[in-house]
């Protein structure tokens, strides 16, 4: 049994904080680093994170043991993000949003490179559905039936999100690159 | 530079995802799952009192038929009579008026007889 297994058992079984701060402790940075691709704001994407992990307290004991507890809590944090979308009532507004340059808060981070500054940049370009399986499969390992389960999204969409989210990525890059090298 | 590379490359940056800094956020975390525990433990130890009080007033009957019959009287009944029969009234003479069939005039009846039954409710 993992030390995430047993601490997922301590924490529903006898409601231990220390267990669940444990587990709060172990995903909280994917959690936050995904929630702020998709809404690009650092108070934002934590406040999803926070309501993410209390849902995911509540609801702990629904979780079946059997499948992956980081996809879970994937996919509560997505609903977090679809749900904030639909109560902001502005979604055309936040679509509209992607493809422009925000604000970039490289302080949020603990330690970032140039160069990851300049991909998450180019993945405030994309849009939520890109941002999301590329973020799922490429940066945090799942697999594309995995990424189809948490987005509830079908699995030929999950694959052509990534392969249309990457060409956009490449050539943004380039671009970023061929700028810096002009200046 | 080839696409495989270019590729390639973006998948070893992609697979490197930059960390949030902590900065107190599960601690926060924990301590608002803790209140909103704490908050439902009393809620609970609440219901479970207004439980216990129901139970003590139920052990007594005579002082709940007491109770019952104050707060029939407390209640206008007659005024609550008198609007349902107004009701009534208005409907068969309204419904007489009217050249409809006698289903339509039915379905009539009946949205006057949930008007009445809201009514009643409300009062």
């Amino acid at each position: 049994m993992t030390t995430e297994s047993l601490l997922i058992l301590r924490a529903v079984a006898r409601r231990d904080d220390e267990a669940f701060s444990a587990l709060v402790r172990m995903h909280q940075a994917k959690i936050r680093a995904y929630l702020l691709r998709l809404c690009r704001d650092p108070d934002l994407a934590d406040d999803m994170a926070q309501e993410t992990f209390l849902t995911a307290f509540r609801k702990l004991q629904s979780f079946k043991g059997t499948g992956n507890f980081s996809g879970w809590l994937f996919s509560i944090a997505h609903n977090s993000f679809l749900q904030h979308l639909r109560k902001s009532k502005r979604r055309t507004e936040v679509t509209e949003q992607y493809g422009r340059q925000q604000e970039f808060h490289a302080d949020y981070y603990e330690d970032i490179s140039e160069e990851q500054i300049d991909l998450e940049q180019a993945l405030q370009q994309l849009n939520p559905d890109e941002t999301s399986t590329i973020t799922l499969c490429h940066s945090f390992g799942f697999s594309h039936q995995e990424a189809s389960d948490i987005l509830d999204m079908p699995l030929g969409s999950v694959k052509s999100n990534i392969s249309r989210g990457k060409t956009k990525l490449k050539q943004l890059l380039a671009t970023s690159k061929d700028l810096e090298e002009a200046s | 530079m080839n696409d495989d590379t270019d590729f390639e490359q973006l998948d070893a940056l992609l697979a490197r995802p930059a960390t949030p800094a902590d900065r107190g956020f599960s601690e926060r975390v924990v301590l608002r799952a803790g209140k909103s525990q704490r908050t439902r433990r009393y809620l609970f130890l609440a219901m479970g009192l207004c439980w216990f009080v129901l139970m003590f007033v139920a052990a007594s009957p005579q002082a709940i038929y007491a109770d019952l019959m104050t707060l029939a009287q407390s209640l206008e009944t007659i005024s609550l009579r008198n609007t349902v029969s107004d009701q009534i009234e208005f409907a068969t003479s309204a419904a007489r008026q009217l050249p409809y069939s006698t289903a339509t005039l039915l379905l009539l009846a009946l949205a006057a007889l949930g008007n009445l039954a809201k009514m009643a409710i409300r009062a």
